[in-house]
């Protein structure tokens, strides 16, 4: 209930800001809402499987038909296969990235995917196949035997999908990130599977469910809070500077999706320009 | 996709977002009440949603996005958990494969081409539960001829990629929506490739003129093309008897510089004709489990206050 109350509060609090018009992304590593369109229509222009929506509550400081950027189906791969994360593993939430050792890392990785979570998902799964046969599958022997038509073998424990929104938060003024996972079968994923999905460091504690602020119903997904986001994107910025290769306003939205991948390391998030 | 062999096509993945099952429920309990007949809808996919078609309730809209090609569809939403279970889904399948064919036939597909996709979903929708019962059907013929791989190339193997490439974003944002999931690309007699709406297959039949059927494909498997070049490769072998045809795979997409991942095949159907009539028809998708019936997806925990309540506090 607290949380409830804390939530309503936030999102009146973010109702009463007004949107920020001055730029000063390179010092504050905020955005206002038209750069957020511009960094969006950049985003949407080089990663082509994210596109703009409006969904049906229109927020008045951002064009009609750009309201939110989404990418649907993301795949995340089944987090007991030992993908080669280590190596690229970057905590940029605090100072210390550079000297982190490796079997920091390794420890952070393991708990995520321990043995006793695999079988209470398991344990789930059987629970839903139940419900499933209720209706039971029909006879369509016909159809069985289409040699023509390939249906991709699914289990429903290998791998889950996501679909990934980006929506402007007026107060932090940054883009915030919201998730709705699926298992293969098509089943929503509760909270506690996705924290299995997300790194360590952030389940539980910056990734709690909020209301979707594009939807009027009660449409909650997963969110990530915008609260870090600024100084982290800051940091990016200022890295990116040093190195001589400054980022400019359009391609704010490239670094965020950067940072959001290492938030979610099992999710094979589509990296390829198109030029 | 090899030389040689029988060409397999891959299942369309319906992925279908809570938004659209909260807005049936608001339709349902708001304005259609106990009426039963069916719902306009509508599937969006592009060259990158890897085999996946996101279906939004409502019509398609006219002034969508130019690199997303939109299906059109209906939505049959049963009142009673009885209705859904003692259907007549094959009676619905033949049904709307009847309508699939006769739109082939009577030239509605030339004008249309996305007529070709028409699909459906069959639903019953627990609403007090949150519980959505349903299961979607992306209708193809099973008797139509098996296609043979003769050749196979990359596109830009034997197309010049820069004029095309333009002359592809000039049509796809030019032309009506429901025309960008399949045109032509045709060889003029002056040596220059022209792209051109499908309607104009019946002038390149007739002067046999070089041609590519372009199919948009949301898939980059090395093996299948997608569910739609099932079908565009049906309209040619039954409306205009073309038993070898040479297909363009387009799955590079709007904002690409190059037709590097397209692919160009030639195929030859097995057969001269069909033999069985009436024609059966396939396309129930199948559940989470492989099986042909229906998906049941709980959303309780996003749409149910109660619920959410219980989760906050």
């Amino acid at each position: 209930m607290a949380q409830r109350l804390t939530s309503a509060f936030l999102n009146w609090r973010e109702h009463i800001t007004p949107a920020s018009k001055t730029s000063d992304f390179e010092n504050t590593g905020m955005i206002s809402p038209e750069e957020f369109v511009l960094a969006g229509d950049y985003l949407v222009s080089k990663f082509p499987t994210w596109s703009w929506e409006c969904g049906d509550r229109i927020r008045g400081f951002l064009p009609k038909d750009k309201q939110y950027l989404v990418t649907r189906h993301v795949f995340c791969v089944q987090r007991n296969i030992n993908i080669g994360v280590n190596e690229e593993w970057v905590d940029i939430e605090t100072d210390d990235t550079r000297n982190k050792d490796d079997d920091q890392d390794d420890d952070a990785i393991s708990s995520i995917h321990s043995d006793t979570s695999d079988i209470a998902s398991a344990e789930r799964l059987k629970g839903q196949s139940k419900e499933l046969s209720d209706s039971g599958p029909l006879p369509l022997k016909d159809e069985e035997d289409d040699d023509q038509m390939v249906s991709p073998v699914i289990k429903e424990d290998e791998g889950r999908y996501y679909d990934l929104y980006i929506v402007y938060d007026k107060y932090y003024r940054t883009p915030r990130l919201f998730l709705r996972g699926w298992n293969a079968g098509g089943q929503l994923l509760t909270m506690k599977d996705i924290y299995e999905d997300v790194s360590g460091e952030h389940a539980g504690k910056t990734v709690t469910m909020e209301p979707f602020p594009h939807y009027h119903s009660h449409n909650t997904m997963a969110s990530v809070h915008p609260c870090k986001h600024a100084s982290v994107l800051l940091k990016l910025i200022k890295q990116h500077r040093e190195r001589n290769d400054p980022i400019r306003v359009d391609q704010y939205m490239v670094l965020f999706l950067k940072f959001v991948s290492t938030m979610l390391p099992y999710f094979e998030i589509d990296y390829t320009i198109q030029a | 996709m090899f030389v040689g062999k029988a060409l397999q096509f891959q299942s369309f993945h319906s992925s279908i977002d809570a938004t659209f099952w909260h807005q049936l429920s608001n339709y349902k309990v708001e304005k259609q009440k106990l009426d039963a007949s069916p719902l306009t809808i509508h599937g969006k996919f592009n060259t990158y949603s890897r085999g996946n078609i996101s279906i939004v309730f409502g019509e398609a809209p006219s002034n969508s996005n130019i690199k997303d090609c939109l299906a059109e569809g209906t939505l049959l939403n049963a009142n009673t958990p009885q209705e859904f279970t003692n259907a007549d889904v094959k009676k619905i399948r033949e049904e709307i494969g009847e309508v699939l064919l006769n739109s082939i036939k009577n030239g509605v597909v030339s004008e249309r081409p996305n007529e070709l996709l028409r699909f459906l979903i069959f639903s019953y929708a627990d609403i007090k539960a949150y519980k959505y019962h349903y299961w979607c059907l992306f209708p193809s013929f099973k008797e139509t001829p098996h296609w043979i791989v003769k050749d196979l190339s990359p596109a830009e193997s034997l197309i010049p990629s820069g004029p095309i490439l333009s002359q592809i974003r000039e049509f796809l944002s030019t032309a009506d929506y429901y025309q960008r999931p399949f045109f032509l690309l045709i060889k003029s007699t002056l040596d220059e490739w022209t792209i051109a709406p499908l309607k104009e297959l019946s002038h390149c039949v007739d002067k046999s003129l070089q041609f590519y059927l372009v199919a948009e494909d949301s898939v980059q498997l090395a093996e299948y093309p997608s569910w739609p070049v099932r079908n565009i490769l049906a309209f040619a072998f039954i409306k205009f008897k073309l038993k070898v045809i040479n297909l363009f795979l387009y799955r590079d997409g709007i904002n690409s510089d190059t037709l590097s991942k397209s692919i160009l095949i030639k195929v030859e159907a097995d057969k001269d004709m069909i033999l069985e009539a009436p024609l059966s028809i396939v396309g129930w998708e199948r559940n989470g489990k492989g099986v042909l019936g229906p998906r049941v997806v709980n959303l309780s925990t996003v749409l149910d206050p109660f619920v959410l309540s219980e989760s906050a506090s």
